[in-house]
């Protein structure tokens, strides 16, 4: 299968963006942003939306990264304004992103024409931003690994995180802008309806077998690497979205997880 | 006062140097034009375990939150240590009441010590464990924990870099009754055989009255301040808790 240019493309992509969903899918469990990353997925129709009437190409990733960082540091700005319950205000201001973005699409020519963006399409994958891709790729992982600590003490008590000079704020913004962007790294080939999907089931996969910190992060990254090439051998043998594909893959490993862990006990 | 002899032991223990020094000078804090906090003044010193009593409402929170830095407020901290160097930047040691770790997040008690750059094998931390008795938990996940050991471990926490002043918020609000006296001993051993200023924020009358030094009873203005007892038998104390003869 390998012998076709976009299965390449589509590998090196996948291999570009699984360690990511892996990395931050840890902290987005840890410090209960699952909600937050689902909104920040669907917000990405209006960022394409928005690159559209700019005249730029759908599978051009650089408007919908643009779009969701500034959407990310809203979000973030918003949360924090409305303490507790900010889940209100974040689904209102997410699905007016949506419906925007709709509109917009459907300006351009009708839904029809961008419902490969739901669910993603292996064709939208364009060589030549495979390499633009892996050097974002690597300076997400370095930060990922630069910050990660303060992320872990904030979700212990965000007062003992600024007693230490460390401002939740900040890293709250850093964090989601670094959710934002992988979200729209990888638009073109998991789709929008199930890209949060990527950020919360290699974390809970990991959460259930591992004893520390360390573990967590490597087993969450493994296993999300492995799973998502895995998903996408199997869309290519059965011609299935692999989005699509490789989220089943790692929600049939999180059941039989679920399982061996509970028949443990 | 069948508990003032337990009191007196814990003060002849005293090993501080008790030089180092903390004034907090005339802080007050106003939102939006309502007073919280009003002209608030406390003189401390290294080994005093200084206990903040008040209402609800009373602004111990705020005034907790101000001399971390965390809320606008005019007023200065200063610190003077032993060697008279003054600074306006004492490094302090934040105590939180709980913490908000999801149960089953797999963060160990190891590795929470580690990103507060805790080195357990250095001769002053090897001690600080030493007094919190934490040495079997350091595999255990955080989420496991009960209240008495989650607070001993952020004691831990709050001990890098070395505090000037350890303030505590409510310590034993997610505590029980055994926790509750092996969290207060501990905060005793350290005043003990640390130069700390301790400063601790609690509704616990009772464990006050036996472990201060001084009490500062505060209604957004300081009420009354001085040992326990001259506090306990305050008219401002019976007036704001409304006793008529307290038993302590």
């Amino acid at each position: 299968m390998f012998e076709y240019e976009f299965m390449q493309n589509a590998m090196i992509l996948i291999l570009i963006i699984s360690p990511l969903f892996g990395l931050l899918s840890t902290m987005v469990l840890n410090n209960r942003l699952a909600y937050f990353s689902d909104a920040l997925g669907h917000s990405a129709y209006l960022g394409i939306g928005i690159g559209l009437l700019l005249g730029i190409a759908t599978n051009n990733v650089l408007p919908v990264v643009i779009f969701s960082v500034l959407f990310a540091v809203l979000l973030v700005i918003i949360k924090r304004r409305y303490g507790e319950a900010p889940d209100t205000v974040i689904g209102i201001i997410a699905s007016i992103s949506v419906a925007v973005g709709i509109i917009i699409l459907t300006g351009f020519g009708g839904l029809q024409k961008f419902s490969q963006l739901l669910v993603g399409d292996i064709l939208l994958v364009a060589q030549n931003q495979l390499l633009p891709l892996a050097i974002l790729a690597i300076i997400l992982i370095i930060i990922f690994l630069l910050i990660y600590k303060k992320l872990v003490l904030i979700s212990v008590d965000e007062s003992l995180a600024k007693s230490k000079n460390i401002s939740p704020v900040l890293y709250e913004i850093i964090f989601t802008s670094m959710v934002a962007i992988t979200v729209a790294m990888s638009i073109n080939i998991v789709g929008i309806l199930l890209v949060s999907a990527l950020f919360i089931l290699p974390g809970a996969i990991s959460k259930m077998i591992s004893k520390n910190m360390k573990q967590y992060i490597i087993i969450s990254t493994i296993s999300c690497i492995i799973l998502s090439v895995i998903g996408l051998i199997v869309s290519y043998y059965f011609s299935i979205p692999t989005g699509a594909s490789i989220v089943v893959c790692l929600g049939i490993v999180y059941i039989m997880t679920l399982l061996l862990v509970s028949f443990k006990r | 006062m069948e508990n003032n002899s337990e009191r007196k032991i814990h003060i002849a223990k005293h090993n501080s140097c008790g030089l180092c020094c903390v004034k907090i000078n005339n802080i007050s804090v106003k939102i939006d034009n309502r007073i919280i906090l009003d002209d608030i003044n406390i003189h401390m010193h290294c080994g005093e375990i200084t206990c903040i009593i008040g209402p609800n409402g009373a602004g111990k929170s705020t005034l907790l939150k101000s001399i971390l830095g965390m809320t606008k407020h005019t007023g200065s901290i200063s610190y003077l240590n032993k060697n008279d160097d003054i600074t306006s930047k004492p490094i302090i040691g934040y105590v939180p009441q709980k913490i908000s770790v999801e149960k089953n997040i797999p963060i160990s008690v190891k590795d929470v010590l580690n990103i507060a750059k805790i080195d357990i094998n250095n001769n002053v931390y090897k001690k600080v464990i030493d007094i919190l008795k934490i040495s079997d938990l350091l595999n255990k996940k955080m989420g496991e924990l009960s209240g008495g050991e989650v607070q001993k471990v952020l004691i831990a926490l709050a001990m890098n870099p070395f505090p000037d002043i350890l303030l505590f918020d409510e310590p034993i609000a997610n505590i029980d009754r055994i926790g509750i006296t092996q969290v207060y001993k501990i905060i005793s051993t350290l005043r003990e055989n640390f130069d700390i200023a301790i400063i601790v924020v609690s509704h616990d009358l009772e464990s006050m009255y036996n472990y201060a030094d001084n009490v500062i009873l505060m209604d957004k203005k300081v009420l009354k301040q001085g040992s326990p007892k001259e506090v306990y038998d305050s008219d401002e104390f019976k007036k704001v808790f409304e006793v008529g003869d307290i038993n302590v």
